[in-house]
């Protein structure tokens, strides 16, 4: 028995619920970008559109999800936690994934679809060095140039995440300008894109971006809820509730996606950051307004004058001021609900998690795991998916650091 | 006020034309260094001949702008500049200078922040004549150019060496403004050596299926590329150039240097 699926079975699920001709979900989505870019944007729509509905394409990316990411990835019941916060929890392990986060999904389907458009370059931005690390690696795997735009303050942080990627034959760029963090190597790259997008694609890391890239990265992601959803049949559990860390939005929506027609509630965690003041935080939808930014309307965070409002948290790959438009559509509609979690409890479960069931998780998404531990729920003890997006191995050093300024 | 504001920037093509000249279009970036300064920088370019002042509405992440537009952006953000300044600027400018084509070239979110209702009544009561916001495409610009046209206001549409004749045709048709802007190259705003080889082929393919005249942009900071883009287009668009020594040098230094970019045109 297997839990992957097949071509025909995977695009029904990946490419429900499309957005309108405008690329929008609601009123949220669009293309806001630049006209150069524009064509580009268009192309890539059709070229999406073909290559998801080529069964030789699936098959290819398939192939190397099983053979060279490692997929699919577990479900992994765990008891120790179950019993800890009174519900019966169930971890989607994308932790286990090649380079360690859902990310690779991602960088590995657009790299192919580069291919099939003929470009031998992709650029990518990057926070922490995850999605700069999974595009790099793929771009590696695939025979592309790779060029990576970091802010500068990221590159420091980061150190380890940078030479991984120069390792794997990635140019790294540093970004000076703005906040020299994830927003500000996203206007990098959008400007690097603008200026080779004729030889260039550039490999957007998360379900934000102009129409197609938010339907795009969730549709590549969505392998991660449809593979959970048949686990769960064969485990033969149904999940009341499935929760994921929400930062740009592409591990929440790549579960949350496959179970929006189940019973299922949807909670995605945003980071809460040490406050509810601008600045203090990165939930975009709990504390934002509609907005446009970095090619879509979505919610953000913005100042008083209309200005991108930076944003913070503990967990780098959380630390943005936007927010995919899908899933703004998703919150206002009620479909699903988000909730912030602060700092401290997400450093709290980072530690539980460790010590109950031997699983050290990312921070994005031990942010989830600390929702657990609210016990948020009526009733009777729930059955939980929980979308475990990555490992903690890059944020031991970081954890430590804190755990030692708290003690 | 100025609610109507039939054809000031028609009327700066038809005036020039008549001329066998060009018109020249100046940007700079309000608040930077100041919004005084602005103001008078603004005034001192109008009065040596520039035709049409774009006034940047400075912008946390301007993705079409390169370092000289992107720093004054900061330091005007810096120094609390905010859309409110840019109308007090506009409508200033506005009382001097009757004639003068006003445009705003700004990012969408600032605008969609104040509501687009709004600001589209506010750019008319400035006697603003026109928007250009680089991040917004002709497929999205319908939200927008629902407001500015029920409030006489221009929707300028950037036209890029990427879009070819056809879609270029279709967004000239489907939006009909007094002048579209063509950027020259592939690329962020930012002074360069020289234009771009062969960017006139395509410039031509789109001008003469266009009924409308079309400025060229981007790059253009010396007598050599203001005279070599004026050869050929109907417009020329100076920024960086001017921005980097706006930061600087006093207006009257500025508007000198100017003059002797629009001598050529």
């Amino acid at each position: 028995m297997t839990a992957f699926p097949d071509a025909a079975a995977f695009r029904a699920t990946a490419c429900a619920s499309p957005p309108d001709e405008r690329g929008a979900f609601g009123d949220f989505g669009g293309r806001f970008v630049p006209e150069t870019l524009m064509p580009a944007v268009l192309e890539l729509e059709g070229a999406f559109l073909e290559a998801i509905n080529d069964d030789a394409f699936l098959q290819e990316w398939f192939d190397l999800l099983r053979n060279y990411v490692g997929r699919p990835t577990a479900l992994t019941y765990a008891a120790r936690l179950s019993d800890a916060v009174g519900a019966d929890v169930w971890l989607k392990r994308e932790d286990l994934n090649h380079t360690g986060a859902h990310k690779i999904n991602n960088t590995l389907g657009q790299g192919l679809l580069c291919l099939r458009m003929g470009k031998r370059r992709v650029i990518a931005e990057t926070g922490a060095g995850q999605h700069g690390v999974a595009t790099a690696t793929a771009a590696a795997r695939l025979g592309l140039d790779c060029t990576v735009f970091m802010g500068a303050e990221d590159i420091e942080r980061q150190a380890l995440n940078v030479f991984r990627m120069k390792l794997l034959g990635a140019d790294v760029v540093e970004v000076t300008s703005g906040t020299q963090t994830l927003k500000d190597a996203t206007n990098e790259a959008l400007r690097e894109w603008v200026t080779r997008v004729r030889d260039t694609h550039y490999i957007i890391g998360s379900a934000v971006g102009p129409h197609p890239f938010p339907w795009m990265v969730r549709a590549f992601q969505s392998v991660i809820g449809v593979e959970a959803r048949l686990q769960c049949e064969q485990a033969g559990i149904k999940p009341d509730i499935v929760v994921a860390c929400v930062g740009g939005g592409s591990n929440s929506i790549g579960i949350f996606h496959p179970f929006r027609e189940t019973d299922a509630g949807l909670v995605g965690i945003e980071a809460g950051g040490r406050g509810t003041r601008p600045g203090e935080h990165g939930a975009s939808i709990s504390y934002g307004e509609p907005g446009i930014l970095h090619g879509s309307r979505s919610t953000i965070l913005s100042t008083p004058t209309g200005q991108v409002q930076p944003a913070h948290s503990i967990s780098a790959g959380l630390d943005y001021p936007g927010v995919g438009p899908e899933l703004a559509y998703l919150a206002e509609t009620g479909r699903a609900r988000f909730v912030p979690i602060t700092d401290d409890e997400a450093l709290d479960a980072f530690v539980r998690l460790s010590e109950l069931e031997g699983i050290v998780p990312a921070l994005e998404s031990a942010h989830a795991v600390a929702w657990l531990f609210r016990g948020e729920w009526g009733g009777q003890r729930p059955t939980i998916l929980l979308n475990l997006s990555g490992r903690g191995d890059k944020d031991v050093q970081q954890v430590a650091r804190m755990l030692a300024e708290r003690s | 006020m100025n609610r109507q504001t039939p054809g000031r920037l028609e009327a700066a093509f038809s005036r020039r034309e008549d001329e066998g000249r060009k018109v020249f279009v100046a940007y700079l970036t309000v608040g930077d260094p100041g919004i005084q300064e602005s103001l008078e920088l603004a005034d001192a370019l109008v009065r040596q001949g520039v035709d049409i002042i774009e006034l940047g509405v400075p912008f946390s992440d301007p993705v079409a702008d390169g370092p000289t537009i992107q720093a004054a952006s900061e330091r005007a953000l810096d120094r609390g500049t905010s859309l409110d300044d840019v109308f007090a600027v506009a409508g200033a400018l506005r009382a001097r200078h009757p004639d003068v084509g006003i445009v705003l070239m700004g990012y969408a979110n600032p605008f969609h922040h104040y509501g687009l209702a709004e600001t589209a009544r506010r750019s008319a009561d400035a006697g603003v004549d026109g928007w250009i916001v680089p991040d917004v495409s002709w497929e999205e610009s319908w939200r927008f150019r629902e407001h500015l046209n029920a409030n006489g206001v221009a929707w300028i549409p950037l036209i890029a060496p990427t879009t070819g004749p056809q879609r270029a045709a279709e967004m000239l048709a489907d939006t009909r403004p007094p002048f579209a802007y063509y950027v020259s190259v592939t690329g962020v705003t930012g002074v360069r050596s020289g234009l771009p080889e062969g960017w006139d082929e395509p410039y031509r393919a789109i001008r003469e299926a266009a009924g409308t005249p079309i400025v060229l942009g981007f790059g253009i900071g010396n007598r050599d590329s203001a005279a070599g883009a004026a050869a050929v287009a109907d417009g020329v668009v100076v920024g960086s150039a001017i921005v980097s020594r706006a930061a600087t040098e006093p207006a009257d230094a500025v508007a000198t240097f100017v003059r002797e970019l629009r001598d050529v045109v």
